[in-house]
C-alpha cells in the first residue's frame, strides 16, 4: 500500500541503510520548523528510523518556544519560506538565545534563488541544503555538527 | 501513563466534530478534534494518540491520503485508524479504506452507541499496550541493574552491588 499514497515527498532515498554518520546520530535530538507537513512526516519517519528524536514545530515562533523549552536539541532543520517569520528570521532570533550561538541550524530550500544562499548564511545558518535531499547526505552532513557526547549544552530559561 | 488516551477527530465540518465529541462524552478520553489531513499530521508529530476518527473526504488532503502518511510512520502506523464517511457505501472506497490500513470504514448515518463501543475497545486495548511497554521498561532497567550487580559482586564490591540494586528497586 506504500508508495501508492505518498504525496510528493522530500526523500529521494529509502531510510533504511545504516550508515556511520546514522550511528553517530542515534540519541540525537531535533527540531524540525517547517510548515509543510507532507515533508516534514515523512523525513520525520525516517530520522526515526535512525534513533532520533523529532521535535516539530510549524512555524518559526513555536520553534523559538520548543527551544527554550527544550535544552537537549542537539541540531535544527530550518525551512527556509514559512508565512510570518520565515526562516532567516527565525534563525537570527535563535542565534539571540542563550547558547543559541553554537546550535547547528540546517536549512532546507525547496526553491531557491541567487542570493538566497548568501542571506541565509549571513541570517546564521550552518549549512544550505536544497530539496530534494538526500537522507544518507543530510545525516552526514548532521553527524557533522552533532558531537557524540550529548549534554545539553544550553540552559532552559 | 501520561494522562488520559486521546482520540484524535479529523473532519472539515465542525458540526460533524461536535456529534464526534458528544458521542464520546463519558469516555475517559481526550478528544482532540482538528479540520483536516494536515493539522492531524501536525498532532500526531507532537503527541500520542490511541484511536484516530479519520473523515475520508476532505478538501487538500484527504482521509486516504493521511492515513497513508500515517501508515508509513513506524511511531503512527498502529494506531487504529477508523474512517468515516458521508458518501452512501461504495464498497471500492470501503476497500481503499482498508488498503490505506483502516481497522474500519463506517458509512453515516451510523448509530453512535457502535461508534463509541468500537472507541472504547480501541482505547482499552491502547492502555493494556501502554501498561505492557512501561513493564518492559521497567524490566529492562531491573535486569541492566541485575547484571550490574553480578559484576560487582564478581569483583566482590559488596556494598556497590547492594547500592546499585536498591537504586534499581526505588
Amino acid at each position: 500500500m506504500a508508495g501508492s499514497l505518498s504525496g510528493p515527498t522530500l526523500l529521494r532515498a529509502p531510510a533504511q541503510r545504516v550508515t556511520p554518520a546514522a550511528t553517530a546520530l542515534a540519541g540525537a535530538t531535533v527540531l524540525i520548523v517547517d510548515d509543510d507537513v507532507r515533508n516534514v512526516f515523512a523525513l520525520t519517519s525516517a530520522l526515526e528510523l535512525h534513533g532520533l528524536t523529532v521535535l516539530y514545530a510549524d512555524n518559526g515562533a513555536a520553534g523559538i518556544r520548543l527551544l527554550t523549552e527544550h535544552p537537549e536539541v542537539d541540531v535544527v532543520l530550518m525551512d527556509t519560506m514559512m508565512p510570518d517569520l520565515d526562516g532567516n528570521e527565525t534563525t537570527r532570533l535563535i542565534r539571540e538565545l542563550p547558547g543559541g550561538r553554537e546550535l547547528p541550524v540546517v536549512f532546507l530550500t525547496a526553491k531557491a534563488m541567487p542570493g538566497d544562499r548568501e542571506a541565509s548564511l549571513a541570517a546564521g545558518a550552518t549549512e544550505y541544503v536544497t530539496k530534494p535531499v538526500d537522507l544518507d547526505e543530510l545525516l552526514a552532513l548532521m553527524a557533522n555538527w552533532v558531537t557524540p557526547p550529548r549534554r545539553p549544552r544550553r540552559v532552559a530559561r | 501513563m501520561t494522562g488520559r488516551p486521546r482520540v484524535l477527530a479529523v473532519d472539515d465540518r465542525r458540526e460533524n466534530l461536535l456529534a464526534l465529541q458528544a458521542i464520546l462524552e463519558g469516555l475517559a478520553v481526550e478528544v482532540v478534534s482538528v479540520t483536516s489531513g494536515e493539522d492531524a499530521l501536525k498532532r500526531l508529530l507532537t503527541e500520542d494518540y490511541a484511536v484516530i476518527l479519520l473523515d475520508a473526504h476532505m478538501p487538500g488532503m484527504d482521509g486516504f491520503e493521511t492515513a497513508g502518511h500515517i501508515k508509513q510512520r513506524e511511531r503512527t502506523r498502529h494506531i487504529p485508524v477508523l474512517f468515516l464517511t458521508a458518501v452512501d457505501y461504495d464498497p471500492h472506497l470501503a476497500f481503499r479504506g482498508y488498503q490505506a490500513g483502516a481497522v474500519d470504514y463506517i458509512t453515516k448515518p451510523f448509530d453512535p452507541w457502535v461508534l463509541r463501543s468500537k472507541v472504547g475497545v480501541f482505547v482499552d486495548l491502547w492502555t493494556v499496550h501502554v501498561r505492557l511497554a512501561e513493564q518492559a521498561e521497567e524490566c529492562d532497567r531491573l535486569r541492566a541493574a541485575i547484571d550490574d550487580a553480578v559484576e560487582q559482586l564478581e569483583d566482590g564490591a559488596i556494598d556497590e552491588a547492594r547500592d546499585r540494586l536498591k537504586a534499581a528497586r526505588d
